[in-house]
């Protein structure tokens, strides 16, 4: 039954990944201090749960890793063994491995071998005496028994003029143990006096092997009349030099393959409740056509109430439909404490996250594509924005740097704050560092909204010295981009000094989006709600023309200038004149537009279609929609149509 | 030295002169057989390398014969290589069926529980309504209370006269909201009636289609078991005859095996029978040099004794043929009775 | 990619036996009937491994041996001498001039593997 058994396989890869976040979790605050009671037993149990599916499976590697886990787990738990710091360090690079191995089994690679490496250290660890213990243990964990050899492989010049390789000596060798070869390549000459046919390495090999001696020799077969070779137990192990290795610092997100990640977890309360929902939405339907059976007028009312109820029935079923989807964003919180720490550490800094929120939801795709830019952000406020604890007490602040990660729901967009009490940004130098970079005139007023703005401009970012800016580094475009991408907006608020907080505001799906609906000519198009700051009737006095750039309105003191969708889009419009039109002024990058339309329709909810997979990429257009009338609305993109209008010489910046 | 002495001296030469010619013709006759034997055990030697170079011609395509046949076994009955993929055999359909049985069952529980949750979820409507008709119940008593009440204004306002005319209103606006609300309930009654009766028709309608009688999903589910069950016993008489087609292809390499090593025998037959040879020959050479110079000049060889002694053993043509090849002579008219297949 | 094995042999039974154990293991095979024949072929193309036996007419192991080592092409391939038991002095004479491994007659496939798995990778 070859198909069941992979179905549970991925059940299997999915816990698993949970099960290393929760242990991930607790040893952390294990090392932070703050183990609870169960700390150590709920740390043991994941380590036990990860070792009987990798048993189930036949994923020898895993389970053998797993099983030297668990034992020292065991006697962890038992206060056998001292949670030392170090020995905090090395069950969170066995968390690491043990990721490796899990990767590995599913894309069906080999393991790598570092495992054996940590495998051993942990047998070290266990070797560590423990108090007398009250009932007897598990015995220590079997390792493959083998002797030792050290052996000796000198073969004669001439060895390839007999046709022979030393490689396939080394092969044979290989299989029969471990084998650690040393090439002597002391007798190699220079290239030019260098004679291809003529052989000048010699080996001194490690071989630790259950085999008997005649197997060994046997390798030799064919070259023992040609070379010298001694082979003889080894000498008593000397200790491996050093601590091997960490296991390289590989950032817990690589190790993580994003194919695994297109299942999920549901509740399965949210999926009950939705199946009782289409329950009730079949048996609405089924009494509505009853009704239309038979139809009289006085039976409307009736009618009215049904469909009511279906259409309540409906939303209910879309919401929760939504809700499935989220996912509460503690899943990307989560990694930001080690990667805070690891990369603190580093630099030898102080820093303290704080993280609130973590509960909210957020959809799937967007919690995805989030990760990445927030992942930058909270690198770069550990990189620039805080400072050592040396520069801190100098400037009078505590040596611990604060970083906080804040969740929340607005309106109906969810916030993600990233803050710090670093450094901060000098309004004036950014301002200063655009000039030079020409993306803004010497001339323009700004808001300092729109000074900070300036930061997640492509070319901004490319500062040859983070140090020039004193702040954030490098890839705020970037950040920019992918949050513009999923239909959001990002700010940032600072002050020099004092710090900065880059606010993130994003839609709560992306599949479904709060729209104004509006016409112009014959067409219907959707402004994201997001984008509008509001919709005016404009008075003549209001529109200037302004040589060279077109109309310009004047609300509240502030130049915008107007954009008619008619003539971007070519299509006739009923409205040339503003002040008999209506106006909506939208905002995108800190700016302000001011777009012409025919007539309002209402806001909606609707269901975004891409244009791009069913059609292709259009300027201005960031999808499709269906109305409820069979018609279709196109959804205005404000950052193409802000670029669009930009080229046009339309704006009034350079 | 005596005459007689001399004589002697003279006649034991002459004696040992005819024993050493007597010697040389007993040599001389039994010499051409050397040739003849070395001959013979040569074809001989060349027979047999052809026959077992016949055989192991013949040797890959009898083993590809046996291989590929129990292949052929294999595949009929297996489910050729591992993993995934169609690969046609009675496993692979076994599988398929199997499969397609599986889902059958799963498909038909989970048909089982939609129903039930359907029904359920028309009973709790039902609940509903009927809650819905005992807070109408309530509507009713309190609107009675009010007509109730509007007829005391009324009687209060004619005991009080003019003065009463509030009191008339009064009576007058509750008496309207009474009846109001006694055609509002009896719209709602009315519209309750309609909807269960609707909900009930509906409820109708889908049983009748996709619900089947839950006895009869509990029958499906049984076939469905024991169909499984007859599959899981087809397959393991599948799985030992495959078992056992995979020993046979094991005892068939050992054999092939063996075979290959057996063969080779032939080689070292050929080479000892060679070194046989060479001795014959050198033997040969050995003995006739000095035959040939003590041999009385224009004597032709006699016929010799020993030679037609060995062509008399002859059994078979191709001795005979040699026989004629080294010495002359035709071959024996025997011939034509035997057939001598190779 | 295929290999291809050369079998230098005069006794048609050998040829056949070692040319029927090497291509049911995957080798493409030629044949040649003594030493000059082997060297023949050698001109013609290339292998990746040469079994010959010691005793041929015309010329024999060891001379073909020595007459394949001189050439470029087949300097450094693999060659497996087959000998018989009795012939240990000529396994030293082989082996000075060139052969690369040895095996006695009659072999058994398996074993026959065995050695070219160890000096072909």
């Amino acid at each position: 039954m070859e198909i069941d058994l992979s179905q549970f396989r991925d059940t299997f890869f999915q816990e698993a990944a949970e099960l290393l976040e929760t242990m991930e979790r607790e040893l952390l605050s294990l090392r932070a201090g703050q183990a609870g009671g169960d700390t150590l037993n709920a740390i043991f149990r994941c380590a036990h749960s990860i070792k009987a599916g990798a048993r189930t499976f036949g994923f020898e590697a895993m389970a053998r890793f797993t099983h030297v886990l668990e034992s020292l787990l065991d006697r962890l738990r038992n206060g056998e063994v001292e949670a030392s710091a170090g020995l905090v360090e090395l069950l969170l690079r066995s968390v690491d491995v043990l990721r490796a191995l899990i990767d590995a089994a599913a894309s069906q690679s080999a393991p790598p071998p570092v495992w054996e490496d940590v495998t051993e250290e942990l047998d070290r660890a266990l070797a560590i005496p423990a108090a007398p213990p009250l009932s007897p243990r598990e015995p220590a964990p079997d390792r493959p028994a083998g002797t030792e050899y050290d052996i000796r492989f000198e073969p004669a010049p001439e060895l390839f003029r007999l046709g022979l390789d030393p490689f396939l000596v080394l092969r044979d060798l290989a299989q029969l143990g471990t084998l650690a070869a040393d090439a002597d390549c002391s007798r190699l000459p220079s290239l030019e006096t260098l004679d291809p046919e003529t052989c000048y390495l010699r080996w001194r090999l490690r071989l630790k092997t259950a085999a008997a001696m005649d197997q060994i020799r046997d390798a030799f077969a064919f070259v023992e009349d040609v070379a010298a070779i001694s082979i003889e137990p080894a000498a008593a192990a000397v200790p491996a030099a050093g601590v091997a290795a960490p296991v390289a610092g590989a950032p817990t997100t690589a190790l993580r393959s994003a194919a695994r990640e297109s299942s999920m977890r549901v509740a399965t309360g949210k999926v009950d409740r939705l199946i009782d929902l289409v329950g009730e939405l079949v048996i609405a339907q089924s009494m509505a056509a009853q009704i239309m059976n038979g139809f009289t007028a006085e039976r409307l009312p009736l009618l009215r109430e049904a469909m009511a109820e279906i259409e309540r029935h409906t939303r209910e079923l879309q919401d929760r439909a939504m809700r499935i989807r989220m996912m509460p964003v503690s899943s990307i919180f989560g990694r930001f404490q080690r990667l805070v720490h690891d990369t603190a550490q580093a630099l030898g800094k102080q820093i303290s996250l704080e993280i609130s929120g973590e509960e909210t939801e957020l959809d799937k795709g967007v919690v995805e594509r989030i990760a990445d830019p927030l992942t930058h952000l909270v690198r770069n406020a550990v990189d620039h924005g805080i400072e050592t604890p040396a520069e801190r007490q100098q400037a009078g602040k505590p040596p611990e740097g604060r970083l906080r990660l804040t969740a929340y729901h607005q309106g109906g967009n969810v916030m993600i704050e990233v803050a710090d009490d670093g450094r901060g940004l000098d309004t004036a130098r950014i301002r200063a560092k655009a000039i030079e970079r020409g993306l803004t005139a010497a001339g323009d007023e700004l808001s300092e909204e729109q000074i900070h703005a300036l930061i997640f401009r492509p070319g901004f970012s490319t500062a040859d010295k983070i140090s020039d800016v004193s702040g954030r580094g490098v890839g705020m475009d970037v950040v920019k981009k992918s949050v513009d991408a999923l239909g959001g907006a990002v700010a940032l608020q600072t002050a020099p000094g004092r710090g900065s907080t880059v606010r993130i505001k994003l839609p709560l799906t992306l599949a479904i989006l709060d729209g104004l609906l509006l016409r112009v000519g014959a067409q219907t198009y959707v402004i994201p709600l997001v984008s509008i700051v509001e919709s005016i009737r404009v008075r003549r006095e209001q529109v200037r023309d302004v040589a060279g750039c077109g109309d310009v309105i004047t609300v509240r003191q502030e130049p915008i200038p107007l954009v008619r969708l008619g003539r971007m889009f070519q299509i006739s419009s009923e409205t040339a004149d503003p002040a008999a039109g209506l106006v909506v002024i939208v905002e995108h990058d800190g700016r302000h537009w001011a777009l012409l339309v025919d007539e309002l329709l209402g806001q909606q909810q609707v269901v975004v279609k891409s244009l791009e997979t069913n059609f292709r990429k259009v300027e201005g257009i960031t999808g499709a929609t269906i109305l409820g009338d069979g018609r279709a609305a196109l959804i205005l993109d404000i950052a193409g149509i802000a670029a669009m209008s930009r080229g046009e010489g339309l704006s009034n910046a350079a | 030295m005596s005459a007689r002495a001399w004589i002697g001296i003279v006649k034991g030469g002459w004696r040992r002169f005819r024993r050493m010619a007597e010697l040389q013709q007993a040599v001389a006759a039994h010499l051409p057989v050397l040739p003849v034997a070395g001959a013979q055990l040569r074809d001989a030697s060349r027979q047999a390398e052809q026959a077992i170079a016949q055989v192991g011609g013949n040797f890959e395509r009898m083993v590809e014969c046996a291989r590929a046949s129990v292949a052929q076994a294999s595949q009929l009955m297996g489910a050729g290589g591992v993993g995934d993929g169609p690969a046609g055999g009675v496993e692979a359909m076994l599988a398929t069926s199997r499969k397609t049985l599986e889902e059958l069952l799963v498909r038909i529980v989970e048909d089982g529980q939609v129903c039930t949750k359907l029904v359920e979820r028309m009973d709790s409507l039902e609940r509903d309504m009927q809650k819905i008709v005992r807070t109408l119940a309530d509507v009713d008593r309190i609107s009675f209370g009010n007509t109730i009440l509007a007829l005391n204004a009324r009687i209060e306002a004619v005991h009080v006269g003019e003065r009463g005319q509030g009191f008339e209103l009064i009576a007058q606006e509750l008496w309207t909201q009474a009846r109001r609300s006694e055609e509002i309930t009896e719209g709602i009654r009315g519209t309750i009636r309609q909807l269960a009766g609707d909900a009930k028709e509906a409820m109708a309608e889908i049983g009748s289609m996709a619900c089947a009688d839950r006895s009869r999903i509990a029958a499906l589910q049984q076939e469905v078991r024991e169909a499984l069950d007859r599959f899981e016993g087809a397959h393991a008489d599948m799985q030992r005859s495959l078992a056992e087609a995979g020993e046979r292809s094991e005892t068939l390499s050992g054999e092939i095996a063996r075979a290959v090593q057996t063969m080779q025998f032939q080689d070292r037959v050929s080479q000892r029978i060679e070194h046989i040879v060479e001795a014959l020959e050198s033997m040969q050479a050995a003995i006739s040099q000095p035959l040939d110079r003590a041999a009385p000049p224009g004597g032709a060889a006699p016929p010799s004794a020993a030679a037609s002694l060995l062509a008399n053993s002859y059994t078979m043509d191709a001795e005979r043929a040699v026989h004629a090849a080294v010495l002359g002579g035709a071959p024996a008219a025997d011939s034509l009775s035997e057939v001598e297949i190779f | 990619m295929p290999r291809t094995a050369l079998i230098v042999d005069d006794s048609v039974t050998i040829r056949q036996m070692v040319s029927f154990t090497l291509k049911q293991a995957g080798f493409g095979v030629v044949e040649a009937v003594d030493g000059q024949d082997g060297l023949e072929r050698l001109s013609a193309q290339h292998v990746d491994l040469i079994v010959t036996d010691l005793n041929m007419p015309r010329m024999d192991g060891i001379a073909f041996i020595r007459g394949l080592r001189a050439r470029p092409a087949s300097r450094h391939t693999p060659v497996l001498m087959l000998t018989t038991e009795s012939q240990e002095s000529k396994r030293l004479e082989g082996r000075a001039a060139g052969a690369t491994a040895w095996l006695v007659k009659p072999f058994h496939p398996d074993k026959l593997l065995m050695v070219i798995g160890k000096v072909l990778p």
